[in-house]
């Protein structure tokens, strides 16, 4: 008889999952520091 | 703000409607394997993920190799980026394939040599990544990430051939699984079709995650140029 293992199949796919949607929003988060940093640093060259 | 290219753009929604049916295909299209059940589902998507993560790991090695001949910084942006998408695929390999082991083997990590072989080379990236961090001159810590990531290149073949090679309980794919291997089984057509659809979609997100982390990159150094100037 096949053994019931759906909650492994899920919590696999729960991993690849959110690891992969972390991952991106690390990218996303990352990105919008620097344009952050970019912006104040042209600021601060232009009032030099 | 820098935009994304109409090509990017494209290859975002690609990929994105590629992984959705992979998905599909996985839950709904291969056929339930009879002896492991559900679990085995894990495998189309953990094997995707663990090529990812070592072609990653080769592509940094290779644009190691061209940095130290060019001394070109975009080399070095390409090999952080190639190895930080890695880690995340081959560190989902690593788990996906412990959730699978259990059912499978009764455990959920045993010292065989793949699993000892992935998890050694996982380690040697993540230590790559924080030893860069601590080298502040831009041209050194280049330098040390190109011969770094050579060497570590060569822990990639290693552990890909580690279930030819050793005595694994580890299954093969691609070629002669070991006499003790565990939880092997035969691949139906849908379950190839599955399999190697998974595969290109998941090289397919390696390259957008690549080109978007190299855009980063790329963002990372203007900022630190501009820093400089700023402070002079």
């Amino acid at each position: 008889m096949t053994p019931d293992t759906t909650n492994f199949m899920l919590a696999g796919y729960a991993v690849i999952f959110s690891v992969m949607a972390i991952y991106i929003a690390s990218l996303f988060l990352r990105w919008r520091t620097l344009q952050q940093d970019l912006i104040i640093l042209q600021e601060m060259q232009e009032n030099k | 703000m820098e935009r994304q290219s109409l090509a990017l753009q494209i290859l975002n929604i690609v990929s994105a409607i590629l992984l959705a049916v992979a998905t599909w295909m996985v839950f709904f299209y291969a056929p339930t394997e009879a002896v492991m059940g559900q679990v085995q589902r894990i495998f189309y998507f953990h094997v995707a993920n663990a090529w990812v993560g070592m072609l990653g790991f080769i592509v940094a090695a290779g644009a190691g190799i061209v940095y130290l001949r060019t001394h070109n910084q975009k080399w070095d942006i390409l090999e952080v980026a190639a190895v930080e998408i890695s880690l995340v695929f081959f560190l989902i390999a690593i788990v996906t394939g412990s959730i699978w082991a259990y059912p499978a083997w009764g455990t959920w990590w045993t010292w065989d040599p793949r699993l000892t072989t992935a998890a050694i080379l996982e380690m040697i990236y993540l230590a790559y990544l924080l030893l860069r961090q601590g080298i502040e001159d831009p041209e050194r810590r280049a330098r040390f990430g190109a011969v770094y990531t050579l060497v570590g290149g060569l822990s990639v073949p290693l552990t890909f051939l580690s279930i030819r090679l050793f005595r694994t309980i580890h299954p093969a794919l691609i070629g002669t699984a070991s006499s003790a291997a565990q939880g092997g089984f035969d691949m139906t057509a849908p379950m190839k079709l599955t399999f190697f659809f998974s595969l290109f979609t998941f090289s397919l997100i390696f390259v957008v995650l690549l080109w978007h982390r190299i855009r980063l990159g790329r963002l990372a150094e203007k900022v630190e140029q501009l820093k400089l100037k700023v402070m002079q």
